[in-house]
């Protein structure tokens, strides 16, 4: 019975990774003819001066700082759209339609938007008398306009998720804790929190490694124009160094190396977080 | 009743069998913006003769040349497919195309009749490894309502560089966020032209990068002074925001420089408002001309029936009927594509060929694709910071690293 699904992930996921391991260890003037260099492609990428370091940086960054917001925004909106309002099912749509809106599409608009003269977001920040910056260019700026974009693209899902876990919190603990005199902050931190916690421990470990992973909103916001390491530097994140290498340049060997980096990365991280689960996650 | 049925039946099969024994070949391109013109020749070639059929597929950019990368090597790559500057020497130099060379020794294909720019950029090692397509070339597109606005005179074929600038300036409202030309910070449409114009070099005889020399220095300061002068063009940072196509297409910008290839796109943008001419001269006239080639693999299973195709698509009717969407290599074909756009001065295009203002674009003798965007990277970084010297040492040293790898 379970033969599709054996077949599936060992096609699609355990034979390409493993395949990628042993092509970390070769080098090749194209994807078909390779020799076996050893440790080569990791003292290459592992030196001190090799690009790697500013694209971990960057996607650290955006993994974490997108992440935390995203979780905020979520849990906000879900207990929002919770509650008995009017047409809730409606903004739970809205909400929900960035997610399954195409990357290449939220990259287009979203570099509209951003636009420092002429796009809304800067228009918007006039209204109060700031003066935004130059969001697709100025170094100190331009990652956190991903990282909005990212938000903004995450927090519907990560909601929906998080308004299911809601449902099942049975209303018999908010009526009790009622009882006891909690005010509706006291209710959110005592009751909400630790009964959300199994499902909120689910969307940060599948956003922290979503967050690992991002190439397609800095591919469509970096656009034709940015491409260039002068700009690049700063939206760099290790998949798509990972994509320069190993699509535009040919060099599979270092291109697998660095995917195997992030792997071990991802892996570790999130057996910190598996370890750290004892803390706060409240299994009922 | 049933006779007929089998009548019909038999008649199917053997038009059938026919059809089969024709030797199908697989073409892909990349240029869908051509495929009405591709599909003319193709379409004329099939219909020549019966026993070659070639089907035509286009594979958008991105895919194109990893299917091209991993294709080739593992012989699984389509029989005939357009291919760059920037391509041809790797896949040339691995041995994955299909030697041709018999055809152009043979006279069934005539070179003498290709411009020497588009043959250049396809020799490799002394050998021609695909028939020259098209070529194109680099020109300054201009606005003509924002020069009549301004009460200037639009510029003629012998303009110089330091007269260009004055006229940019001249058009110039910084304020109202109006440029006088958007220039693009890149090898091909800019920086290419002008070592080539300035009497420089990106590569010498032996393909060692030679970019840090007086001359390119000198021509670099000029380009630089451009950028940073800010009332001449937009700046490295804002042309990101906002490129250059999109300035002069929404008439924030009255010149731009750009390639032949976007010549129809501007025609239907400004249609009897649009000029174009050549580009302002430094020292001598120069102009950037790529060109792609119809190339094959090494590993096709019909070499011959292959080379049948590729005679014909060195042929004056295949240029002809690729001048509706492409300057087509093939002499005299050229012009019949400008004649569709003299009223706009696109025969500068032509002219430039005919001249011999032509340069090939430079592509390294190993990992071209990296060093052509090695290089630029330096120039966003030259024409924003004005520190030329420096930053050519470094390019110079990253490119010749680059190749010995």
């Amino acid at each position: 019975m379970i033969a599709p699904v054996v077949i599936g992930v060992l096609i699609f996921f355990m034979i390409p990774t493993f395949w990628s391991i042993y092509l970390s260890f070769t080098d090749g003037p194209d994807y078909v003819t390779y020799e076996l260099v050893g440790l080569q492609n990791y003292i290459d990428m592992l030196s001190p001066d090799s690009e790697v370091w500013r694209e971990l940086l960057n996607t650290c960054y955006y993994a974490f700082v997108q992440v935390a917001l995203s979780l905020v925004v979520s849990v906000l909106l879900a207990n929002a759209l919770n509650a008995n309002i009017r047409c809730r099912g409606l903004f739970r749509v809205i909400y929900f339609l960035p997610s399954v809106t195409m990357a290449a599409a939220v990259g287009m608009v979203w570099r509209q938007l951003l636009n420092s003269q002429y796009g809304i977001v800067n228009q918007f920040l006039g209204l109060f008398g700031i003066k935004g910056p130059v969001w697709l260019t100025d170094p100190n700026f331009m990652m956190l306009g991903v990282i909005i974009v990212g938000v903004w693209s995450s927090a519907g899902y990560n909601m929906i998720i998080l308004l299911a876990g809601l449902k099942n919190i049975s209303k018999s603990y908010y009526e009790a804790a009622e009882i006891d005199g909690a005010g509706s902050f006291q209710k959110f931190k005592s009751v909400t929190v630790p009964l959300l916690s199994p499902v909120l421990f689910f969307v940060t470990i599948t956003s922290v490694m979503n967050g690992f992973k991002m190439f397609d909103l800095i591919y469509t916001l970096a656009g034709s124009g940015a491409t260039v390491d002068k700009f690049m530097q700063y939206y760099r994140t290790m998949v798509y160094g990972i994509y320069e290498k190993g699509f535009l340049y040919h060099r599979l060997g270092a291109a697998s190396a660095e995917s195997v980096f992030l792997l071990v990365i991802i892996l570790i991280l999130t057996l910190i977080q598996f370890k750290l689960q004892d803390k706060w996650v409240h299994y009922e | 009743m049933k006779k007929l049925l089998v009548l019909v039946l038999a008649l199917m099969m053997a038009l059938g069998s026919t059809a089969f024994a024709a030797v199908e070949l697989e073409f892909n391109y990349w240029s869908s913006e051509q495929e009405d013109g591709i599909n003319a020749v193709i379409d004329a070639f099939n219909a020549s003769q019966d026993e070659i059929h070639v089907t035509a597929t286009i594979v958008p950019w991105d895919q194109f040349w990893e299917k091209l990368s991993v294709g080739l090597p593992a012989g699984s790559a389509p029989d005939v497919f357009t291919i760059n500057a920037l391509n041809v020497v790797d896949y040339a130099k691995n041995g994955y195309l299909l030697d041709i060379s018999d055809l152009f020794e043979s006279g069934a294909v005539d070179l003498s009749k290709f411009p020497q720019s588009a043959i250049d950029t396809h020799t490799i090692d002394g050998k021609l490894w695909a028939v020259p397509k098209d070529y194109d070339n680099i020109a300054v597109f201009y606005n003509k309502s924002m020069f009549d606005a301004a009460g200037i005179e639009y510029p003629t074929n012998d303009w110089t560089w330091d007269e260009f600038i004055e006229i940019a300036k001249q058009l110039t409202d910084a304020d109202n966020n109006v440029y006088g030309v958007a220039l693009a910070p890149k090898g091909q449409q800019l920086v290419y032209d002008y070592i080539a114009g300035n009497g420089g070099q990106l590569f010498d005889e032996e393909g060692n990068c030679v970019v840090n020399s007086p001359e390119n220095v000198e021509a670099l300061t000029k380009i630089a002074e451009a950028f940073l002068s800010g009332d001449v063009t937009p700046s490295v940072e804002a042309l990101v925001e906002i490129d250059a196509n999109t300035r002069f297409q929404s008439g924030m910008v009255a010149m731009t420089f750009d390639g032949s290839w976007y010549t129809a796109e501007y025609v239907e943008c400004w249609g009897d408002d649009l000029g174009i001419v050549a580009l302002p001269v430094m020292k001598e006239h120069k102009t950037t001309s790529h060109s792609l080639g119809w190339a094959a693999s090494a590993t096709t299973e019909h070499p011959e029936e292959v080379k049948t195709f590729l005679t014909y698509l060195g042929s004056q009717e295949a240029g002809e009927l690729l001048s509706t969407v492409v300057i087509p290599a093939y002499e005299g074909t050229d012009t019949m594509w400008s004649d569709n756009y003299t009223a706009y001065g696109a025969d500068v295009f032509t002219l430039a060929a005919a001249e011999d203002w032509t340069v090939p674009l430079p592509a390294a003798s190993h990992n071209a694709a990296e060093v052509f965007d090695t290089f630029d990277n330096y120039m966003s970084e030259i024409c924003s910071s004005g520190e030329v010297e420096s930053n050519l040492a470094a390019l110079q040293d990253e490119i010749n690293a680059l190749i010995a790898e």
